[in-house]
């Protein structure tokens, strides 16, 4: 009996293994290349314009087609020319740059202000150590400081990175600074650009015991605490190199929240979204653009953060593709890790897509077994027929490896 | 007679034992070199830099418990189903089941010493120079491998006791799958929410054995 059990555990273990793996191998041999369709927002039009790749059957290859939100067709160059930020290196090249843009010549300082970011609401792991960085080195750029510093339950503590230890008078100077502030430790996140690749820096952004979020700096070596009032939870915050924003602040529910460099907050205008954003802006617009699975949204504000305009187109992807078809008749559900490894997660397939696969596959069961004369009203035989009604495929090839004979 | 056992178990495995043991600490002590030049060129930029990229500096212990799981569980078991020894083991009066574990208990406590010893010897040399968080998100990382390494060990033992080839050859197959699993480049920290994952994986091979050690006494099928 304790045999029969294990073997229905490790037959578990098995589908869960193939579950991971044979969707996988599927996708790898029959996956084809979905035509990307892309979306932007046109500062000269100021309207959306698209992109699309198509499948050229007389060339036997895919080029790209180009229109705008009626639908007219457009050519490459026409194209560029209403994306003057995109494709500033191909307009100089053909000389076809605008000369202005809302009024404003079109100089090199405006064509270098355009920026592109990715904001991710979801958190990978943090080490919660980080090195403080003098805000004010007197010269461009910042320099490395010798310490790292945490803020657990006994406050700020300054770790020297040469000897490993506690600099006790500079963690007191700190501690106290936070503390007068109003901050309780220990923080329970640290958010900043601990990088020394910055023209500036903007310190860190911390989020005390009680969810309270205050910005710490050093200034000429002394500590500079400011408390911010915000009445959200936050889940994560996007640091940007200097510029009017220090932040953008996602809260659980995925909303979104610029921090301007005055300490104003902005709840933006976004509709509901999966907490995936490819933030683009210049001086003129900010596009939010949210990359869903199956769709796209773009969210287009004023330097203010007031709406403009807003799309959403759907997007060409594997999912619609005759071979997710077939993927979605022959697995049950897919197992698969996210980036970095963190979860396992299950995505199952529509029964109704999978249950005649499924079936098969218990009717071949019902025949191996006959021919190896067993009898199917065993009970542990009659669970092999369960679990191949429920898993198909992996539960089929899972019995099978197992065998029910002892 | 569990004692006796147990100590042919060990003339089995010692010196396979030991190889494991040395090879283990000595990667620990390579990682530790390379943490402490590292630390003694430059420590704020080294330091800076494997906060920053979040380096995966212990990446030399990746297959060390694999290694020696391979190393104790083929030294172990192969010498066994070769000659068919342990048909007379499974004869004793101690009954099958409890032979069987007496031997994979052996194995897997034996591998644990050694693992403990090489992460042991990690945390202690580490800690001179990197603060506890950067040790404990190691650790952490570590896990899926020292993981693996014991799934690897139940597996070959389970592969061992299985009469039939062609279901060994099946079983392998999956082993090498899951094992897969275990030893990837894992974020650093990242992988703290899937080790009850991995614990319950590594907890179901660890009875597996049972299966095909009832087959094998069963005799061929």
């Amino acid at each position: 009996m304790t045999a029969k059990i294990v073997r229905v555990l490790l037959v578990f273990t098995t589908i869960l293994i193939l579950g991971f793996y044979l969707p996988d191998l599927f996708r790898s041999r029959f996956e084809k290349r979905a035509g990307k369709r892309l979306l932007y927002y046109s500062e000269v039009k100021r309207d959306f314009v698209f992109s699309e790749e198509v499948y050229d059957s007389l060339r036997q290859a895919n080029r790209m087609v180009y229109y705008d939100r009626s639908g007219n067709p457009l050519t490459e160059n026409e194209y560029a020319r209403l994306l003057p930020f995109d494709n500033a290196r191909k307009l100089k090249m053909l000389g076809m740059m605008p000369d202005s843009l809302m009024g404003e010549p079109l100089t090199q300082e405006v064509l270098r202000s355009v920026r592109r970011v990715m904001l991710i609401g979801d958190r990978g792991f943090d080490f919660a150590l980080a090195p403080l960085f003098e805000s004010c080195p007197g010269h461009p750029g910042v320099d490395l400081p010798h310490d790292l510093f945490r803020i657990g339950r006994r406050g700020i503590e300054f770790i020297d990175a040469a000897t490993n230890s506690v600099d006790t008078r500079k963690s007191r100077i700190f501690d106290e600074a936070l503390r007068e502030a109003g901050f309780r430790a220990p923080a329970r996140d640290i958010f900043g650009i601990p990088s020394t690749i910055k023209s500036r820096d903007d310190g860190y952004f911390v989020v005390d015991a009680r969810g309270k979020l205050f910005h710490l700096l050093m200034v000429h070596g002394a500590p500079r605490v400011k408390a911010i009032d915000n009445d959200f939870e936050i889940k994560q915050i996007k640091c940007h190199v200097p510029g009017e924003i220090y932040c953008h602040i996602f809260t659980p529910d995925n909303e979104l929240y610029a921090l301007l460099t005055d300490y104003t907050l902005k709840k933006l205008p976004l509709g509901k979204n999966n907490g995936r954003f490819m933030l683009t802006y210049n001086r003129y617009f900010r596009s939010y653009k949210n990359l869903g699975q199956d769709s796209s949204t773009m969210y287009v504000l004023d330097r203010d953060f007031e709406p403009v305009d807003r799309c959403a187109i759907a997007v060409n992807n594997y999912r619609n593709s005759p071979a997710a078809a077939a993927e979605e008749r022959i697995f049950p559900f897919r197992i698969m890790l996210t980036p970095g490894y963190a979860h396992f997660i299950p995505i199952p397939n529509p029964v109704r897509q999978f249950w005649p696969v499924n079936l098969f596959f218990v009717l071949l069961l019902v025949v191996v077994k006959r021919l190896n004369r067993c009898r199917l009203t065993g009970a542990f035989h009659l669970v092999d027929l369960a679990l191949t009604a429920v898993f198909g495929i992996y539960g089929f090839i899972a019995v099978l490896i197992f065998p029910n004979r002892y | 007679m569990t004692l006796h056992l147990i100590y042919k178990e060990w003339i089995k495995t010692r010196w396979f034992a030991l190889v494991a043991l040395v090879a283990g600490l000595a990667a620990v002590v390579g990682i530790f070199a390379g943490v402490a030049g590292g630390i003694r060129s430059d420590a704020p930029l080294y330091l800076s830099r494997l906060l920053t990229n979040k380096e995966a500096f212990f990446a030399l212990f990746r297959f060390v418990p694999l290694f020696a799981a391979v190393l104790i569980g083929v030294s172990q078991f192969l010498p066994e189903v070769v000659d068919k020894r342990i048909k007379l083991s499974l004869h004793l009066p101690l009954g099958p089941v409890r032979v069987v574990y007496s031997m994979v208990l052996y194995g897997f406590l034996l591998l644990s010493a050694i693992l403990a010893c090489c992460l042991l010897l990690f945390v202690g040399l580490t800690a001179v120079y990197l603060p506890a968080e950067v040790i404990r998100a190691a650790l952490v990382t570590m896990m899926p491998w020292v993981l693996g390494g014991m799934t690897a060990y139940f597996w070959i033992a389970m592969i061992a006791m299985e009469p039939v080839g062609k279901f060994r050859f099946f079983y392998f197959i999956v082993a090498y799958l899951l094992i897969s699993v275990f030893m990837r480049k894992f974020a650093v920290g990242n992988v703290e929410t899937l080790l009850p994952v991995l614990a319950a994986l590594t907890g179901v091979s660890s009875v597996s054995v049972l299966f095909t050690a009832r087959r094998f006494n069963k005799g061929e099928l």
